[in-house]
């Protein structure tokens, strides 16, 4: 790989280059203390921090008292229907099948009118705050009471690639952190044994814009999201093969340290390496402590049945929520799951048969995810643990073919729910129109959303930045974004 | 391995290669069944090629890893590595110098192109 394909540095060399380019001696020392107080130069975080010698990831401060320690974020890939889940639309009733004037943007383009493809679930009142929640969540139901649902959801874009990457990273264009890379960064991760950004993908296959969804944009690869497996082994090749003991691969390790140190040394400007070698480090300590993380056998009965490990309808994700529950226990700050993955109804993208498609995969998860929430708050760990579900998108009201069912990408309103972590319970905020077209009360962003979750966390989105590109850049863009203050307890 | 390794998906176009630093590939790489053999390759054609001397055999190692002279430093430090395996962990020599070899492979300079 070409170092100067990697090289993310604006001038295409480093600060020691241009300083001994520009002609050093006094003068020039004297600039740069003047330009390094500027904060001309990269952040102190690109700087030697992927050396050895110091820990991008060693525990750092939060802004201010944080209300949350972890999130979990439950990813429903290719956009689940807001009308068919949590939103529902009393007004649509009965008008199945008619045409009606309504502006909608979808993979199919833009449109000015289509046919009314009403609910295909029956809703109903739970919990104390009777919250209307359709028959695809009966489980989910039942938690409504600790959920803050957001109905006014917006995004930029409603294709697949770009709002994965805006929901991820907070922009279209590839290239930027992802919100784990941005919450390891400010926070640095607990556990120095395991990853602190892990992702856990649908046993169907990873989303469109496949890793650069949990990548650490430009920041050190060190950042990144670690995969782990939901079918067989989490992690594939944990043990050391037979005759390597811990303490033989110990010492293969501090040799290969040393030869790479020495490559490093000449090649300082190459984050890839000092990001490899302790991507080493990690794989040596997580051959320790992750499959002790990621083994279910000391999971008791009732709780194994709680998620709905027994049946395999729901086995997968119950799997995959149970992980995420202990390797919260275990100090890791964010981790991703995603429900659904490779393409059309082995995810949420109802684009064909809709009643199909989300019975299937809410089927697979009402279960899991309200054991999820049950078994947090039972442990004392809902208060601490920041849980958010949602899509890249919604879908439209009206469908997207001349027959059937299917609901094209609605990126102008959809829903999306968080709890946890210091979030109001029992509260919807925002509203759409009458049809789920677009969110007309309190319309929010996902930047709101990435706001939110970085203030439950402590660190305050306005200031959480990494200067790179001659801007300190921020998950929330160049404007100051507020939280959403009306979820926040 | 290509999994581990960012293989992309097929059935759309990749102009250029998303390319993922994680502690997978660092466990692929020094546990998995296909470098344990590729290490095992690699320890019988040095074998072919320079004899048992373990000084030949670590500096044509690097030699092939790397594809240039390798510094004297790295040839002591992985004839240190094959000894101390040796001595002070009870590796039969040859598993030892096949440890060699499993580290040669896991080199920064074999994976990058500089």
């Amino acid at each position: 790989m070409s170092n100067k394909k990697q090289n993310r540095d604006f001038c295409g060399r480093v600060r020691r280059e241009f300083l001994w380019q520009t002609g050093a001696g006094f003068g020039a020392v004297a600039l740069s203390s003047l330009l390094e107080a500027d904060g001309f130069f990269g952040s102190k975080a690109m700087g030697d921090d992927n050396l050895s010698s110091a820990n991008p990831l060693a525990v750092k401060p939060p802004h201010f008292a944080p209300k949350a320690k972890s999130v979990i974020f439950l990813f429903m890939y290719g956009g689940p229907s807001h009308i068919d889940t949590f939103d529902e639309k009393p007004d649509m009733n009965g008008k199945d099948g008619q045409t009606i004037t309504v502006k909608t943007f979808g993979r199919g383009g833009h449109r000015n009118q289509g046919r009314i493809v009403e609910p295909r679930w029956k809703f109903k009142k739970y919990g104390e705050c009777g919250k209307s929640v359709s028959d695809l969540f009966p489980n989910l139901g039942t938690c409504v009471d600790d959920i803050a649902f957001l109905h006014s959801m917006t995004a930029d874009s409603p294709i697949h690639g770009s709002a994965m990457l805006m929901m991820n990273s907070g922009k279209i264009l590839s290239g930027s952190p992802a919100l784990g890379s941005w919450v390891n960064y400010g926070l640095g991760t607990v556990n120095q044994n395991l990853p602190g950004f892990v992702v856990m993908l649908d046993p169907t296959g990873g989303p469109i814009s496949g890793a650069k969804n949990w990548s650490s944009g430009y920041m050190p690869a060190t950042y990144a999201g670690t995969v782990l497996r939901s079918k067989g082994t989490p992690i594939l090749d944990l043990t050391p093969p037979e005759g390597t003991s811990r303490e033989v691969q110990r010492t293969m390790l501090d040799t290969l340290g040393e030869i790479n140190g020495r490559h490093l040394s000449s090649n300082a400007e190459n984050a890839d390496l000092a990001a490899r070698i302790s991507s080493y480090e990690l794989a040596y300590k997580m051959q320790e402590h992750a499959p002790e993380a990621t083994d279910l056998s000391d999971e008791d009965e009732e709780t194994t049945k709680l998620y709905g490990l027994d049946n395999p309808k729901t086995e997968d994700f119950a799997r995959r929520c149970m992980i995420a529950r202990r390797l919260v226990e275990r100090g890791v700050r964010c981790i991703q799951l995603y429900s659904g993955g490779n393409h059309n109804d082995a995810n949420w993208d109802a684009h064909g048969d809709l009643e199909k498609n989300h019975n299937k995969h809410a089927g697979a998860t009402d279960q899991p995810i309200a054991a999820l929430l049950k078994d947090l708050k039972r442990r004392g760990m809902l208060d601490s643990t920041l849980v958010v579900w949602g899509g890249e998108f919604g879908r439209q009201p009206t469908a997207e073919y001349a027959k059937g069912t299917g609901r094209d990408h609605n990126s102008y309103g959809f829903t999306m729910w968080m709890a946890g972590g210091g979030i109001k319970g029992g509260v919807s905020v925002g509203s759409t129109d009458e049809l789920g077209s677009t969110a007309v009360e309190k319309p929010l962003h996902v930047k709101n959303l990435h706001a939110t979750i970085l203030n439950q966390l402590g660190l305050d989105p306005n200031r959480l930045s990494y200067f790179y590109s001659g801007l300190d850049q921020k998950l929330v863009g160049v404007e100051h974004v507020d939280p959403i203050q009306d979820v926040i307890a | 391995m290509m999994l581990a390794f960012d293989f992309p998906e097929t059935d759309i176009s990749c102009e250029a290669r998303f390319l993922t630093t994680q502690p997978a590939q660092a466990l692929t790489m020094l546990n998995s069944d296909w470098m344990q053999m590729q290490a095992r390759n690699l320890f019988a054609r040095i074998k072919l090629e320079v004899g048992d001397d373990l000084a030949a055999q670590t500096r044509r190692a690097l030699e092939l890893c790397i594809s240039r002279e390798p510094l004297d430093e790295d040839v002591d430090e992985l004839m240190a590595l094959t000894n101390r395996l040796v001595n002070e962990h009870n590796l039969e020599q040859s598993k030892a110098r096949e440890a060699m070899c499993l580290v040669a492979l896991n080199l920064n300079q074999f994976l990058y192109l500089d």
